[in-house]
């Protein structure tokens, strides 16, 4: 079946990759991880910088939200059909 | 501590005084209370203006350097005639203006782990809205330390994003952003009315917390994005590991 993950970037995330919305499709139901993975190397290198830290591992400064909740840090949670993904990279003030 | 409001406050806050659950009450405790905002740019400089207005009893600002004319989108306690002199004059002069009640504590220093014991501890609530990530690290260590809530704002071209802290009870800061993120910048995009938009909000948390009433955003933070007109509230946990607030 058909897996679709719907992501929103947000603050620099955004910036770099230049749209605030963009779609995933895998064949099956995929972890967190690999869904990023996914996306850094659709949107590239500015993303890949952001996204993955040089082991290929999530950045540990990004906030993950799947649906209305944050994903709790260190956990890879696996992300259904539908599921909408949303990349916060932390922002301050100025 | 002040048990009453006078006649000229009374005349003043009319307005506010009429809403429900806030009353005379609720301007008493914002009279009795001190709040620190580091910094008081474009984000602190409306969170300023707006709680002098609202008749919070002493503002501690803390904000180094002089006025340059790229501040003048967003900072609006800072005018153009006072380029190239301390900001923290020009904040305290137009919040006296408003509101010559109010008391200004204001340094000429941006928070640092050398001040920050200091700061938070002269204040019953803070509003983060400094630019370094090491400015708000410090503030939310502070702040779990002396259990003082604290309020966390941020903003990124039409972006922002709020959240407030009470240590213990909710995530702090490192729960949710645990080291400095390697994208962030120190100068970025952004537009006055974003800054604005979301300090007014800090506002009314701050409003909410010192008078004890409404709903705060405890737990919850929202992320709105101006340029689709979109919010989002978003859950966020406690992390049990947090270095500041992990063994409370
Ligand atoms: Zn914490």
């Amino acid at each position: 079946m058909l897996c679709k993950i719907h992501l929103v970037y947000t603050g620099q995330l955004r910036s770099a990759v230049g749209m605030s919305e963009d779609a995933l499709e895998f064949a099956q139901p995929v972890r967190l991880s690999e869904a990023l993975t996914a996306a850094a190397e659709k949107r590239g290198a500015a993303a890949r910088r952001i996204l993955l830290n040089e082991d290929g591992k999530i950045q540990r400064a990004l906030v993950l939200m799947v649906g209305g909740a944050q994903v709790p840090r260190g956990s890879d949670p696996v992300l259904e059909n539908g599921a909408q993904l949303t990349i916060m990279t932390p922002i301050s003030g100025g | 501590m002040r048990t009453e409001l006078t006649s000229e406050e009374r005349a003043v806050y009319e307005w506010q005084l009429w809403v429900d659950d806030f009353g005379e009450k609720g301007q008493l405790a914002l009279r009795n209370a001190s709040v620190l905002v580091s910094r008081c740019g474009g984000l602190g400089g409306p969170v300023a203006y707006e709680l002098a207005a609202a008749g919070v009893g002493k503002l501690i600002l803390a904000h180094e350097g002089n006025v340059e004319y790229s501040d003048l989108n967003r900072q609006l306690l800072m005018t153009q005639d006072w380029v190239g002199k301390p900001r923290i004059e020009s904040a305290k002069r137009r919040l006296q203006e408003l509101n010559p009640r109010l008391e200004v504590e204001a340094h000429n220093v941006n928070v640092n782990e050398e001040n920050a014991a200091e700061l938070v501890g002269a204040a019953d609530l803070i509003i983060d809205c400094a630019p370094m990530f090491e400015e708000r690290f410090a503030m939310n260590r502070q702040a779990v330390l002396q259990r003082k809530p604290i309020i966390e704002c941020a903003m990124y071209d039409l972006e922002a994003s709020i959240t407030t802290i009470i240590p213990g009870q909710t995530p702090c800061l490192a729960c949710v952003v645990p080291s400095v993120p390697p994208a962030w910048e120190r100068q970025f995009p952004v537009i006055g009315a974003v800054s604005g938009a979301v300090g007014c909000m800090a506002v009314m948390e701050a409003v909410k917390v010192l008078a004890g009433f409404g709903k705060p955003l405890l737990g919850r933070m929202i992320h709105f994005d101006l340029r689709s007109a979109s919010f989002s509230e978003f859950q966020i946990e406690r992390d049990s590991d947090c270095a500041v607030c992990g063994s409370l």
